[in-house]
């Protein structure tokens, strides 16, 4: 295989129905009969439906039907690759719902023969809506008296332990506020520190700042990056003796068939699930997405196939976006740059839905890449009423490479020491441990790392020390910067993806 | 005929249009058939069974005045290569030729595109023997693109380009195809692949 590939000539076996208009994505899908669906989006950031009619909307000639939250599946449990169940999250997200959480957030659908009639129709429903507090920011929604984003609080608790024999319980929403006195650093442009659920520590961090030859304390924000797929997560479905044919987009086809499953209640078997090509999906299309399962809903109320288009606009709303983290660190280092300790603190921007992963990364990766000696993390995730967040190409890790490395050009420039040279003086090297121990007492390690060797090559195939020069300097309108980065990527989770065909004869 | 078209097609009468077919009017739109397959014809309805020249082919379709040329390739011509980023004139996923000259087809009014020589990505190809076009031929080459989905768009806007400056540098093709995004972000090999279509193009 590496030598029929790795270094040779060859044409990707999707290249030339990509460049002919051949290959066809979710949309390019026709069927005989296909209805249109439209959905009809949360105007408000929190609000309750307290009343729905749609006599109107159902009275314009080619308007078929409609679907509303309460005609949704009940949210299943989840089993895990290894076997593990997991019970339902009823606090998770939803294809549709009667209490949206995020402006845009789909309440109900409407099939009709097209799209400008569904569209149409749409207007025609009226909702009577009980507004509710909301919560867009999550240092808001923790002072004291800041609101929640949902009913039940601002933040996930922590999972109970497993009960031997029982499926492992969903986290609980629960309220987390901090005192005004934790704020009062907010208005010398620091980030508060006020208590967080979730804490580790390793080595001695006081130690390593009492050593340190400089102490820097930064606060830093990174923004909500939306995903904006160039390809809108549209999808198609139909049912034909008993299974479910779904056309969608998604970057893992049997991730995608079990969210399918699990969200509809059917078995695996029962469903045929067709993504040949995926216009982007950056990771917010991994495990597929949960308003895929509206036109199968309605396909199968009202006995036709169901298209839904998802607009750019509404792809702004419902595609998610990476979560803003805010983050303050505290970064001792010795004479030569090499780090001696780290205190990272970060407050998450989780959106509505379920706990977001990234904030937990973004200390282990900040561990992994600069390999502090002693490091505390600390960090807590906050509801807000903004589009459901999503993992992004490295979620967390990007986000703790965002706060860390102006501190590390920072300590560069004060201390004299190279960007490159105070990179390569922290970078891991072979099986590097990072993160916590386990209650085992085992700390996690890459299996091998070549940063040094990367940073020696990078730095040579760019020029470094010519170009570092020229930096700050004013070329006509413009004055350009250099500067240095590293990062890493996690990968790797159990599951399969492609195709195995065994023919009569045995052979694959 | 421009005129003609232009005369007949003001933005008054497009509303007027749009009003007078009322629901009638938008039950065919977006479909590839016509109106007849959803019930009989109603008085008043707007039917236009009109030709448009796509891919050298004489077309026969039933356009509504509101409908766009992207969504009359996509849905009532079956041609999907044609893609629908945005559908408001950013991305330029949707690029077409309108006479040689690149349009965005989701904002193009498709009774606009009559009397015309519309070429889509389907329409590239040598349709005797399947050779690619130079530009088509240059991605394959250059494996530019990833996802792709802004393929057709960048290919079609490429080729119009080079009909007005065949030998551009690097730059200069840069900024002739900046009105096309692709997300993927892969601009560098894209523009590699778009040079090397140039070439190609060149013989």
């Amino acid at each position: 295989m590496t030598n029929k590939l790795i270094g040779q000539n060859y044409t990707t076996p999707d290249l030339v129905a990509k460049v002919t208009g051949q290959a066809k994505y979710a949309e390019d899908y026709r069927v005989d009969g296909m209805l249109f669906c439209k959905l009809l989006l949360s105007p408000y950031p929190h609000a309750r439906v307290k009343r729905i009619d749609a006599s109107r909307a159902l009275a314009i000639p080619g308007v078929k039907g409609i679907l509303t939250a309460d005609e949704l599946p009940a949210p299943a449990d989840v089993v895990t690759d290894l076997g593990q169940r997991l019970a339902a999250n009823t606090k998770g997200e939803k294809a549709l719902t009667d209490e949206p959480v995020y402006q845009g957030e789909p309440v109900l659908a409407l099939a009709a023969v097209d799209e400008l009639t569904a569209s149409d129709a749409i207007e025609k429903i009226e909702i009577e809506w009980e507004p509710l507090p909301f919560a867009v920011d999550p240092l808001v929604s923790l002072r004291p008296d800041g609101p929640n984003a949902r009913l039940e609080g601002n933040i996930w608790g922590r999972p109970k332990p497993p009960v031997q024999g029982q499926p492992v319980a969903p986290p609980a929403i629960e309220e987390l506020k901090w005192t005004a006195a934790d704020f009062a650093e907010y208005d010398q442009g620091r980030l508060p520190m006020g208590k967080t659920p979730d804490e580790w520590t390793y080595g001695d961090v006081d130690a390593g700042f009492r050593t340190a030859a400089l102490v820097l304390d930064e606060t830093f924000v990174t923004p909500n990056t939306s995903h904006q797929t160039l390809e809108p997560r549209s999808a198609m479905a139909y049912w034909q003796n008993g299974k479910l044919y779904i056309h969608c987009s998604t970057q893992s086809t049997v991730q995608t068939v079990g969210s399918v499953a699990r969200w509809l209640h059917l078995d695996q078997k029962d469903i045929v699930l067709i993504s040949a090509y995926t216009g982007g999906g950056f990771g917010s299309k991994a495990t597929g997405t949960i308003s895929s399962i509206i036109p199968a809903l309605l396909s199968k109320k009202l006995n036709a196939p169901v298209m839904m288009r998802i607009d750019r606009e509404t792809e702004h709303y419902i595609g998610g976006a990476r979560p803003a983290m805010h983050g303050r660190l505290k970064v001792g280092f010795a004479k030569d740059g090499r780090i001696t300790a780290i205190d990272m603190f970060v407050v998450n921007e989780n959106g509505p839905y379920e706990p977001v992963g990234d904030t937990a990364q973004s200390g282990r990766q900040v561990s992994l890449l600069f390999q502090p000696p002693a490091m505390r993390w600390r960090g807590v995730s906050v509801l807000t009423n903004t589009p459901p967040r999503r993992a992004q190409s490295q979620p967390g890790g990007m986000q703790g490479i965002t706060l860390i490395e102006p501190i590390i050009a920072k300590a560069s420039r004060k201390l004299g020491v190279d960007q490159v040279a105070i990179h390569r003086i922290n970078a891991p090297e072979g099986q590097a441990k990072f993160g916590p121990a386990n209650p085992r007492g085992e700390r996690a390690f890459a299996t091998s790392s070549f940063i040094k060797q990367a940073l020696d090559r990078g730095a040579e195939q760019f020029r470094w020390n010519e170009r570092k020069a020229m930096g700050g300097k004013r070329q006509g309108s413009k004055v350009r910067g250099y500067g240095v980065a590293t990062s890493s990527f996690v990968a790797g989770s159990t599951g399969y993806d492609g195709l195995f065909v065994i023919k009569p004869d045995g052979r694959m | 005929m421009t005129e003609d078209i232009d005369a007949r097609f003001s933005r008054r009468k497009f509303i007027q249009g749009i009003v007078a077919a009322g629901t009638v009017a938008s039950s065919s739109a977006y479909l590839f058939r016509s109106a007849t397959v959803h019930g009989q014809p109603q008085a008043g309805a707007v039917e236009r069974l009109v030709t448009l020249r796509v891919n050298g082919q004489d077309r026969r379709v039933d356009l509504m005045p509101q409908d766009t040329l992207a969504m009359v390739l996509r849905y009532k011509l079956g041609l999907t290569g044609t893609k629908l980023g945005c559908d408001r004139a950013e991305c330029g996923a949707c690029t077409v030729l309108i006479d040689d000259v690149p349009h965005y087809s989701c904002s193009v009014l498709a009774h606009r595109a009559r009397g015309k020589n519309i070429v889509t990505i389907e329409g590239l190809a040598d349709p005797a023997s399947g050779k690619l076009h130079a530009v088509q031929q240059g991605v394959v080459d250059e494996q530019g693109f990833q996802c792709a989905f802004c393929m057709s768009g960048f290919v079609m806007a490429t080729v119009g380009y080079l009909k007005t400056n065949p030998n551009p540098t690097r730059q200069e093709l840069a900024h002739g195809i900046s009105g096309n995004l692709c997300r993927c972000q892969d601009y560098d090999k894209i523009l590699t692949a778009m040079m090397r279509g140039a070439e190609l193009s060149r013989g």
